[in-house]
């Protein structure tokens, strides 16, 4: 199916539908499939930002769809995708507890999924694409946390805030903190 | 707005659309700086065979965690179906399961028909005949219940009316649809019964009381009276949906729950919720599938659980399960439902002949069998089915319509390919275009055009993740040659089958 991003005005919907899913799950874990397929490539994409290599990323996701599925019934309501994400930013926390990892954002492992086919265009995004990885380890690991929600996972503000315990308005603060810090990096270097 | 959230905004944007423009007040150059970091933290698409692996993974590890795996009982091993479907990779869909609703509410209604899975998708024609069978077959009942020696008794052998609980005494003035409510509240379901005959006896198009009375004589193992009751219903519920059927109906919801909440091992509170559901608001039959587990020798749950989980495997079980437990019964949803959930025309076809063989004055069976038989290439069997179901459906002045066979196309497409199908079409026929797989699996998008070659019809679509399926009731202004465009998506083989209504 389309994964993607899930519009703001679907999103009720979508999430009233996924609750019924995440009830149905509690008597048959079986019903958990189509969350799963919504959700594994942003929870995998996630997991790809932040630990070290695709075979890490694959065994992390596979650990929160574990816990995911074991846990369908400490599902108290709310936002889903929230409640996956929390799973996963915990996973990764204790994934970074265990062994501390060697973060290199400028390995191949990140294909850039680049729509042209002009060698010139992809050779242009691909230096842009390692220098903005390259300013991303220049980043704090809270902050590499909440890129990789957003853009990575596809969270909303309020979702992202419900996984970090902040409000919405101080994750859209620091978000917009980040550009501005990540923007002025690029300036610096001339490649703004 | 702050700048933070046109970022935010912008970002979200760019997630759903990587060509989205950014929001009006955010300078140029941020938005250039947001959209390149967007793009740059994109990664290829996951494999389905790392989805596939993972999701092998993470379920074996939580079985082994003991996950609760309790399904339906039709696995001939013994094992989890679900499960052994799941590992097969063929994971449940979202639309599948959008209607997923384990304790309905009246504020949780759909305002809309909920979209076909996808599956059903591939038996488009069939469903539509059966959808239409439900109907016919309510208002031939009716019609019979109404004027059993006119009509269309004249011409074909009737069967006969269900029998029905002899009626006590019926006070014209007592709200018997607030006394069935009590009676089944205290569990007093003789009394409720009573009560709803009472109910039909003042109104006998009542559709709430056909239903409640239907379920509760289901119950009693009166399955023809279910059958009879339930078409009943279901032919108002399509007529009049909101407020004449579906509400009286709803209202007896809370009732029933706290009824439940007294009384969780009565399977007859199940059956009457189960019944509502699935035949109101279409939702998942949470109740149904509850009853197979509780009383697994009544067919109920089975055949009203039938299409849910959307699955070939899971439907034919309960189905062929259902027609175990009550062989005998002249519920003709058994059949047809089996008709439906075949896996091709040719398997198909006997549940058709039976269904036409327990009831051979159904006219949709006709017309859905010759659906079937125009797949299989007999068109001088179609024909024959056609005409039947043509004569008996004029009988009873229900579709004054008579079929005509228009044309059938074995196609085979190709990636990205477009077929052109002309074919000739009188002015004023009512024309319907479905398709039929073979082999492949994305649906082709369809597309009419008129002599002149302008687009008359795109097609019905389920929603935008679905593609489309097929076109109903296209009016032709003009004889001439029309041309079918079948725009594929995939390597497929299919027929497709343009049949024209007439007056």
């Amino acid at each position: 199916m389309g994964v993607g991003m899930i519009a703001p005005d679907h999103e009720d919907h979508n999430n009233r539908d996924e609750i019924r899913i995440m009830q149905a799950s509690r008597a048959d874990l079986s019903y958990f499939a189509p969350l799963y397929d919504r959700y594994f490539p942003r929870i995998y994409h996630y997991c790809l930002r932040r630990v070290e290599s695709e075979e890490a990323a694959e065994d992390l996701t596979s650990v929160i769809f574990t816990r995911a599925l074991t846990g369908v019934q400490d599902f108290a309501g709310g936002s889903v995708a929230a409640w996956l994400f929390r799973i996963a930013h915990n996973m990764v926390a204790n994934h970074y507890r265990s062994r501390r990892p060697s973060i290199s954002f400028d390995q191949s492992d990140f294909e850039l999924a680049s729509e042209s086919n002009e060698p010139i265009e992809a050779v242009i995004l691909a230096e842009q694409q390692r220098t903005l990885n390259d300013l991303m380890s220049s980043l704090s690991d809270e902050q590499r946390e909440l890129l990789a929600l957003k853009i990575a996972g596809g969270l909303t503000a309020e979702d992202i805030a419900t996984v970090l315990g902040k409000s919405a308005g101080a994750v859209r603060v620091e978000l917009h903190r980040i550009i501005k810090r990540m923007r002025t990096l690029c300036e610096e270097r001339g490649l703004a | 707005m702050s700048e933070a959230e046109l970022i935010d905004r912008y970002i979200d944007a760019l997630k759903r659309d990587a060509k989205a423009l950014p929001p009006a007040g955010l300078d140029a150059g941020t938005a250039d700086f947001v959209r390149a970091l967007v793009l740059s933290q994109q990664a290829k698409t996951p494999s389905s065979h790392l989805q596939d692996r993972v999701w092998h993974k993470a379920l074996t590890q939580a079985e082994t965690s003991g996950g609760n795996f309790s399904t339906c009982k039709t696995s001939s091993n013994g094992s989890s179906q679900h499960v052994s479907h799941l590992k097969s990779g063929e994971r449940l869909q979202m639309d599948d399961v959008r209607m997923l609703m384990p304790e309905p509410t009246l504020s949780s209604i759909p305002a809309t028909r909920p979209p076909q899975p996808r599956y059903l998708l591939q038996y488009t024609a069939t469903i539509a005949a059966v959808l239409l069978v439900l109907v016919v077959a309510g208002s031939l009942l009716i019609q019979m219940a109404k004027t059993p020696s006119t009509g269309y008794l004249a011409l074909v052998e009737a069967t006969e009316e269900p029998t029905i609980e002899p009626t006590p005494v019926c006070n014209g003035s007592t709200d018997y649809m607030a006394q069935g409510e009590d009676s089944i509240a205290s569990g007093d379901y003789a009394a409720a019964l009573s009560a709803y005959n009472c109910a039909l006896e003042l109104d006998s198009t009542n559709p709430a009381a056909h239903l409640l009375r239907g379920a509760l004589a289901g119950a009693n193992g009166d399955y023809d009276q279910l059958g009879y009751d339930y078409y009943t219903f279901i032919i108002h519920n399509d007529v009049n949906v909101t407020d004449y059927t579906r509400k009286p109906v709803l209202e007896i919801l809370p009732t029933l729950k706290t009824a439940i909440e007294a009384r969780p091992d009565d399977v007859v509170l199940y059956q009457l919720r189960g019944l509502i559901i699935t035949s109101t608001i279409l939702d998942t039959p949470i109740d149904m599938i509850r009853l197979m587990d509780i009383a697994p020798d009544n067919p109920i749950g089975y055949l009203f659980s039938h299409n849910w989980p959307y699955t070939y495997d899971f439907s034919d079980a309960k189905l062929q399960k259902a027609i175990e437990l009550a062989p005998d019964s002249a519920l003709l949803d058994f059949w047809l439902s089996r008709g439906i959930t075949a896996q091709n025309a040719a398997e198909a076809k006997p549940y058709f002949d039976r269904a036409i063989q327990a009831n051979p004055t159904h006219p949709f069976a006709y017309q859905a069998r010759g659906i079937i038989n125009a797949l299989l290439g007999d068109m001088t069997a179609a024909a024959n089915d056609f005409y039947h179901h043509t004569q008996l459906s004029q009988a009873y002045d229900l579709v004054q319509n008579s079929l005509v066979i228009g044309e059938r196309f074995d196609l085979k497409t190709a990636v990205e390919g477009v077929s052109r199908l002309p074919f000739n079409a009188r002015k004023g026929q009512s024309l319907n275009v479905n398709f039929f797989y073979n082999t492949g699996r994305f649906p082709p998008t369809l597309i009419v055009l008129d002599p002149q070659g302008n687009v008359m019809a795109v097609p019905y679509k389920v929603e935008d993740t679905s593609e489309a399926t097929h076109i109903e009731q296209l009016i032709i202004p003009e004889s001439g040659v029309y041309t079918l465009l079948v725009k594929s998506n995939s390597d497929s083989s299919m027929t497709i089958l343009v049949t024209g209504t007439t007056k």
